[in-house]
């Protein structure tokens, strides 16, 4: 019962956190500068097919692994990987230098990405940019899902695993490192709120026009925005695909790391730090439950998992005609805090 | 006829008028004058459902018109010919005419169309012609003929002579005069007072948002203090 | 060739019967509404289920796909579209996702409950089996041609000749006017959301005739009906027929031309084709093909020329 329990809570941390990170990246986007980006999945699953490629030849490169077991990244894929994974085993350095790198290749690929889709997009208008960014995500899924080089088509690949050796608290692990990035993209969040880029954002979604009078070059800050939310959807991506250890294009679908965002956005509040944070644990928990629970609906004539589906629709659009703001709303922000603004007000009053 | 009493209007959270009275009885010509965005088109537009009453009361023949939904208060056989949007550029001039029939029977758009076309003979050698290739005057006309065709008992006109070449405006005050005569009320938004100065049995002047003078045009031009927002020299 | 070139028609009567719904919306409440796709499926398995149930050819139900499109189309605009008729496109367009969500889960539920309960093999379904033969070719195709063709001739009649289609045509251009002259600009709203969704259902009854259907189809057909409607063009009545069989001749013909010079790898790609066109067209043609002034460009060209 515990041990159930245990895993329940690690892999609803290990899914909060990179979930966490992908609904900051829509929030800086959406809520932010009012770009509507459907096409999340995009960066997302660029990061995780990072991750499918890189490690194994890193891997393979470092630990001198030769072509005696068949040279194919995919055929022998599986081989190739456990061979690596055995090297792996208490060498931590290692496999923390090759989870570093590939991240920050994955970054670099997001921001790749994120000029890619951004350079075009950022010009066309909110549900024009929207419905372009759903088709460059679905681009590269086909591409993805068929191209087996890249990261073997339909069967996908394995991923060295980075935390072997962390041995039994591996799970635990691999969640805290999720939720520590996810924290690191909070506490970014959180001074980017106060600070001056911050409100630059926000004046560009109230009034691009208005902004762009002002002199802010409207369409080179989208394309910034959507470069640094692409790089924190790759980096999700990465950090799911080591996660889980393998990458298959099927589990990166638009449904889960496009719409899923969406939704726990929109229900937590696009406009809030926090209730982005609400809204995804809240979602991630009661999706997971759902799941965990389904047996318990066996006497259903239809799979339960649906319900999850069917329950998110109606949240959504009962959110959206009754509390569009989502379930924390935007607080308006003050440049400075109260007490220097009373600081400020004083001085002024005692130099009369 | 047309009653407006204390009437607080305007747009979402912004408002545009402030306690505003006004009245038109049968067979008057009304008009409304006042400096650009005193309300003046906002006043036409809450009376019609496209501008959002705060409070106060505006009736027509004894219906309450804000209790109303917009597309219902033309079948009150009241009429509004707006200053922009006032006819369908992509539909020829008889299907403008046709459209502005909605709201009568099926049966008697024809008739009516042959009435409307009698009283305004310049329309009839557009018929076929799409609306966005009439003149700035040819359009002008197409639209108070469009109204007409509802059988309106009170027509407001939103600025019906503004941006024409005086030719145009000659055209069309006589044919405000014209509708006059036919026993057609008239509330009338202008700018270019001289020219309905003369028709009109009774001016409002309306200053952001609130109602400044109502009287006679000659006990308005005597207001030397109310000139300036006149256009006269 | 042949076959191709009749699988070509039946593909593109379809998706300009899907395209059709989606741009009717779009033209009147500027709506893009991702549920038709949720709407096209429903088409599809209200076919399977009267086959199944009662028998007899598909083609018998299809005024009952349209029937039921056409309330589902009713219930979503009263229930998501109309109440957030003041809200931003985004809004919008999450709310018809949302919606889209809820309607494909539906339609899980439903295929679900078919097959445990009642054995119908409905998470995957074929229904050419119960086609018949016209001049030796699947009927499927003549007879999607010919409803295509029907309906668009009874459209633009409607159009043209009803004070209803008047009213329509009045409305999608000056909406506030149209409210002026008495014309209840929010029935008519309704009026083309229930046609919308009358279409797709239609389309879906098609669906099962020609093409392996399964209850996730309506996430594949989103991108493939914005393909159509886009490049069609929102602003003429001729726009999603014209994308569509731009869109349904390039995929079928693209595929089998690539196929044969490049080989056969190429149709693991073909989902390509569609998505492509999309990007290309919202980057340099985004009013789409019907939306170029076709005359202008003549006008210059013959300036240049003489």
């Amino acid at each position: 019962m515990w041990y159930q329990f245990n895993l329940f809570t690690i892999d609803l941390i290990a899914l909060l956190g990179i979930y966490i990170i992908i609904n900051f990246s829509l929030r800086l986007q959406m809520g932010y500068t009012g770009i509507a980006n459907f096409g999340l999945v995009l960066a997302f699953t660029g990061g995780a097919y990072v991750v499918g490629w890189l490690p194994v030849r890193l891997g393979m490169w470092i630990f001198h692994i030769d072509s005696g077991l068949g040279s194919d990244m995919i055929w022998n894929n599986t081989l190739i990987v456990s061979q690596i994974n055995s090297c792996l085993q208490g060498q931590i350095l290692t496999a923390l230098t090759i989870f570093i790198i590939t991240l920050v290749a994955a970054a670099f690929v997001g921001v790749v990405l994120g000029l890619a889709s951004g350079y075009p997009a950022a010009r066309l208008r909110g549900d024009y940019l929207a419905i372009s960014l759903l088709a460059l995500g679905e681009i590269l899924a086909i591409i993805g899902g068929n191209y087996d080089p890249l990261v073997g088509g339909p069967l996908g690949v394995q991923v060295p695993d980075v935390w072997a050796w962390t041995g039994d608290v591996r799970f635990t692990v691999v969640s805290i490192v999720n939720l520590l990035v996810a924290l690191g993209v909070w506490v970014y969040m959180h001074f980017l709120e106060k600070s001056p880029i911050g409100r630059t954002l926000r004046a560009v979604r109230d009034n691009r026009d208005a902004a762009s009078s002002l002199g802010k070059d409207v369409t080179r800050i989208r394309l910034k925005v959507m470069v640094v939310g692409a790089m924190l959807c790759s980096i999700a991506g990465a950090l799911y695909a080591f996660y889980t250890t393998g990458v298959v294009t099927s589990a990166y679908g638009m449904f889960d790391w496009t719409f899923l965002p969406w939704v726990m956005v929109v229900f937590g509040g696009a406009g809030s730090n926090w209730g982005v944070v609400v809204g995804t644990l809240m979602f991630i928990t009661v999706r997971k439950l759902i799941i965990f629970y389904k047996y318990s609906f066996a006497f259903l004539p239809f799979d339960p998992i649906w319900l999850q589906y069917l329950l998110m629709g109606v949240v959504v659009l009962l959110i959206l005609i009754f509390r569009p703001s989502g379930l924390v709303p935007e607080r308006v922000s003050y440049a400075l805090s109260k007490s220097r603004v009373v600081k400020i007000a004083n001085k002024i009053l005692s130099e009369k | 006829m047309l009653r407006i009493s204390n009437l607080n209007a305007g747009y979402g959270n912004a408002q545009v008028l402030y306690d505003i009275d006004l009245e038109c009885k049968l067979g008057e010509v009304v008009t409304v004058i006042g400096p650009n965005g005193s309300g003046k088109t906002t006043l036409l537009n809450s009376i019609f459902g496209l501008a959002d009453i705060f409070s106060g009361t505006v009736t027509f023949d004894g219906i309450s018109l804000s209790d109303l939904p917009s597309h219902k208060i033309v079948g009150t056989r009241l009429g509004y010919l707006r200053q922009e949007g006032n006819i369908f550029e992509t539909l020829s001039v008889e299907e403008n005419l046709k459209m502005g029939g909605v709201s009568i029977k099926k049966k008697e758009v024809k008739k009516r169309m042959g009435e409307v076309l009698s009283l305004m003979p310049v329309v009839k050698p557009f018929l076929s012609r799409k609306a966005s290739t009439l003149s700035g005057g040819e359009r002008h006309l197409l639209a108070i003929a469009l109204v007409l065709m509802s059988r309106p008992k009170l027509v407001m006109l939103d600025e019906p002579t503004a941006g024409l070449a005086p030719i145009a405006i000659k055209q069309i005050i006589k044919t405000v005069d014209r509708l006059k005569d036919e026993g057609i009320s008239l509330i009338i938004v202008e700018q270019n007072l001289k020219d309905v100065l003369k028709l009109s049995d009774r001016s409002y002047l309306v200053v952001s948002g609130r109602n400044t003078f109502v009287g006679s045009p000659d006990k308005l031009l005597e207001r030397s203090d109310l000139k300036m927002y006149l256009g006269l020299d | 060739m042949m076959a191709t070139l009749v699988d070509a028609i039946t593909f593109s009567s379809f998706l300009s019967m899907m395209g059709f719904g989606l741009t009717l919306v779009r033209r009147t409440t500027g709506v893009w509404n991702v549920a038709q796709a949720g709407l096209v499926s429903i088409g599809a398995y209200v076919t399977l289920t009267l086959v199944s149930f009662v028998g007899g050819s598909p083609y018998l139900y299809l005024p009952l796909a349209f029937l039921i499109g056409a309330g589902v189309g009713a219930i979503l605009f009263l229930v998501a579209i109309n109440p957030l008729r003041k809200a931003s496109s985004i809004i919008l367009l999450v709310a018809t996702i949302a919606f889209n969500l809820i309607l494909i889960s539906i339609i899980n539920i439903y295929a679900d409950y078919l097959q445990n309960v009642f054995g119908i093999l409905s998470k995957s379904f074929l229904l050419t089996r119960l086609d018949f033969k016209i001049f030796g070719r699947p009927a499927i195709s003549t007879i999607s041609v010919s409803t295509l063709l029907i309906f668009t001739i009874a459209f633009y009649l409607f159009l043209r000749y009803t004070r209803t289609g008047l009213a329509l045509r009045g409305c999608i251009e000056q909406p506030s006017l149209a409210g002026v002259v008495g014309v209840s600009v929010r029935s008519l709203y309704l009026f083309s959301w229930v046609l919308a969704g009358g279409s797709a259902g239609l389309a879906g009854g098609f669906l099962p005739l020609f093409f392996q259907c399964n209850p996730n189809i309506g996430f594949y057909l989103i991108a493939l009906m914005f393909c159509v409607s886009i490049l069609g063009g929102v602003g003429e009545i001729y726009g999603p027929f014209l994308g569509g069989w731009l869109v349904g001749f390039v995929q079928i013909f693209g595929t089998t031309l690539l196929a044969s010079t490049l080989g056969p790898w190429v149709i693991l790609y073909k989902g390509l084709f569609p998505m492509v066109i999309l990007v290309l067209t919202l980057l340099f043609v985004p009013q789409g093909l019907s939306g170029i002034d076709w005359r202008a460009k003549v006008r210059i060209l013959k300036r240049k020329g003489g």
